[in-house]
């Protein structure tokens, strides 16, 4: 009888999970289905180290036991196993609306992913996590986003497996390039996805919109040897930045945020800066900017209840421009 | 639903035991929701792992389970995997990355708690300096979640709203019908009773959101309107020039607009619009750079509103 791999991966799992002690090679060799009976002992054990990979990537933990005169393999009980979840209602529904969006949402990156991590906590629930939401779309990224969501996916493993990237690159001015890059991080930004990586050939790190990526490629050689080793300190989120924040240069701007402002404030600092003041606010946002004009726009877009304090220049600027704007309308 | 590797499928495979370890019989959509697939592809699945077991040799350990219509029969106790398996790091990124999407903070509560159950040394903190969906927004989970209950329930919500328009807080009595997201923002579709009609709410616009007793009535037969963006054929449209072109000048900055590259540098754009607040905002926030060459009404708006921000600039300046 032809055991498929899916069976005999599953097989393998069963065997050293009921085994009562460790057992060797030879006699998974002959206890499991699906180890062809007249496989050589080079060719099972590339088979076998594939199996205990899948596995692995399934979490399951196989041990080798070197005790013996003989390498004996078990389940690692601790590593593989769970208890049971307690979680509070609240957090069941923030989990089930998180999940139903990002599974009807085709830029979600991970989906298949977030379907197993949320099989194994329902079945380690007391109760279940349930399935219903009345959340039923959504499309985080909304330029080709099933592209774009799998390209993401490509990086994260890339990012994992600290292995190069090489990509086409379509730049805002419509230039086509090509790039080789250390890839460090991802993010999503108003409907885009992301790349932070160090492009090898600018010696420089570079943000770039992953939906101007193409043939993205990753490095398949030595797959289990990594390419580079990021900065020990990288946190995508300093690469969050909002528009006002790229460029070289920048100051700090304090802003008072009150009445409106105050109350949607997380919204409004978008993570950047630092927010300060009583509970219900008004607040103060220290925040650096490089670009005041654009500082200075995204200020009267956002607005009502949002004062400049400092610097004075960029009170200049915005009220020059809206009285500019006044002016161009009367 | 595309088939997976073998090794995806030994996953799913594996995800399906500890369920079948605990009934004896289970419907199949039970199980398909459970690992998030379909009934048929659970129905496959069951009927190889039927044919699994832990030893070749002893076909009493084959896992006792087949397939009848709809329900999966478990005959037997199944071997030692019927316990919950440790989140691998990236089920437990997919995690971490999902309820970002909500708000949540890899920090938060639900994230530790959830990492616990994941092998030893994932730290969705860890995980979000390397992949990040979105920032932290307190209270938005809390906002969603409770609304979520509300619809399932049938049960009017009310909600502490700012107005994109006036930034005037009102509290309104809504019946949740949907939610959805689109780029970074949440939105709530409901019937509003204080303003008679079914409105879409910016979810980060909600302050407060609290479940009342009372019940409300879901209208009968009509699916709530999710889509993101509105039909621009129906909308009227205004001609914006902008002194000169740049990124933003873009249909996804400008939602439907057309753009026309001038000789002179220029740009001229025919931009619909629904409500002229939010066109005239964002033409006066260009700070001059842009202005509006027709409907003449929509001039008007603009100037309304870059004077009402130059008295809040006057204001602040005169506070120092």
């Amino acid at each position: 009888m032809v055991v498929s791999a899916s069976e005999r991966i599953v097989n393998l799992a069963l065997y050293l999970a009921s085994a009562p002690s460790p057992v060797s090679a030879n006699e998974i060799a002959a206890g499991v289905a699906g180890y062809p009976p007249d496989q050589n002992a080079a060719a099972f054990g590339r088979m076998f180290e594939r199996d205990k990979d899948d596995l692995r990537h399934a979490g399951i933990v196989i041990e080798l036991d070197r005790s013996g005169d003989v390498e004996r393999y078990r389940v690692d009980a601790d590593s593989t196993f769970s208890d049971a979840v307690r979680l509070e209602p609240v957090e069941a529904v923030e989990l089930r609306a998180a999940a139903a969006a990002m599974l009807a949402d085709p830029s979600f990156p991970y989906p298949a992913d977030l379907r197993l991590a949320l099989a194994k906590l329902a079945a380690a629930a007391d109760g279940g996590v349930g399935t219903t939401s009345v959340v039923k779309t959504a499309l985080s990224a909304d330029e080709d986003p099933a592209i774009q969501g799998a390209a993401v996916a490509t990086l994260t493993h890339a990012i994992g497996t600290r292995k190069c990237a090489s990509f086409s690159y379509t730049g805002a001015d419509g230039r086509a390039s090509q790039r080789t890059v250390e890839p460090w991080g991802l993010f999503a930004r108003d409907g885009r996805w992301y790349l932070v990586a160090r492009d090898m050939a600018a010696d420089g790190t570079r943000v770039f919109a992953v939906a101007r990526t193409g043939d993205l490629a990753i490095e398949q050689g030595r797959p289990k040897t990594p390419d580079f080793d990021p900065p020990e300190d990288f946190d995508v989120r300093t690469w969050m930045l909002m528009p006002f924040q790229y460029g070289n240069r920048t100051t700090e701007a304090t802003l008072r945020l009150s009445g409106p402002a105050a109350r949607r404030a997380t919204a409004l600092v978008a993570g950047q800066g630092k927010l300060s003041g009583p509970a219900e606010g008004p607040f103060l946002w220290r925040v650096p900017f490089a670009d005041e004009t654009l500082l200075a726009r995204w200020i009267a877009a956002n607005g009502p209840g949002i004062e400049v304090v400092s610097p004075s220049s960029l009170r200049d600027t915005l009220a020059a421009g809206l009285r500019a704007a006044v002016s161009l309308h009367g | 639903m595309a088939e997976p590797s073998a090794a995806g499928r030994a996953r799913r495979l594996l995800a399906l035991l500890p369920f079948l370890s605990e009934q004896r019989l289970v419907p199949l959509a039970e199980l398909a929701a459970a690992v998030g697939t379909d009934e048929a592809t659970v129905a496959e699945d069951l009927t190889v792992l039927s044919l699994c077991g832990g030893d070749e040799r002893d076909p009493g350990q084959l896992i006792g389970v087949y397939v009848e219509g709809d329900t999966a029969e478990v005959f037997a106790d199944l071997p030692a995997m019927g316990r919950p398996v440790r989140l691998t790091p990236s089920e437990a990124r997919a995690l971490t990355v999902a309820l970002e999407s909500i708000g949540v903070d890899p920090r938060s509560t639900l994230l530790r708690h959830l990492a616990q159950h994941a092998e030893r040394g994932v730290d969705p903190e860890a995980l979000a300096r390397t992949v990040r969906a979105a920032f932290a927004q307190d209270g938005q989970a809390h906002v969603i979640a409770a609304l979520d209950v509300a619809s399932q329930r049938g049960l009017v919500a009310a909600i502490r709203y700012t107005s994109a328009h006036s930034g005037q807080e009102t509290l309104r009595r809504v019946h949740p019908l949907a939610l959805h997201r689109w780029r970074d923002s949440w939105y709530l579709v409901a019937d509003c009773e204080s303003a008679g009609e079914q409105r879409t709410f910016r979810v980060d616009r909600i302050t407060a959101v609290s479940i009342t007793h009372d019940v409300f009535e879901r209208p009968d037969g009509t699916v709530p309107d999710t889509s993101p963006l509105p039909e621009f054929d129906t909308l009227p449209r205004a001609v914006v020039i902008f002194d000169e072109d740049g990124p933003d000048l873009n249909d996804r900055d400008w939602p439907g607009a057309t753009f026309e590259r001038l000789p002179d540098g220029a740009v001229s754009a025919s931009v619909p619009f629904a409500g002229s607040t939010w066109l005239a905002r964002k033409v006066a926030a260009r700070l001059g750079s842009a202005r509006i060459v027709e409907p003449p009404a929509l001039r008007a708006a603009v100037k309304r509103e870059a004077e009402r921000m130059l008295d809040q600039t006057r204001d602040a300046g005169s506070g120092d």
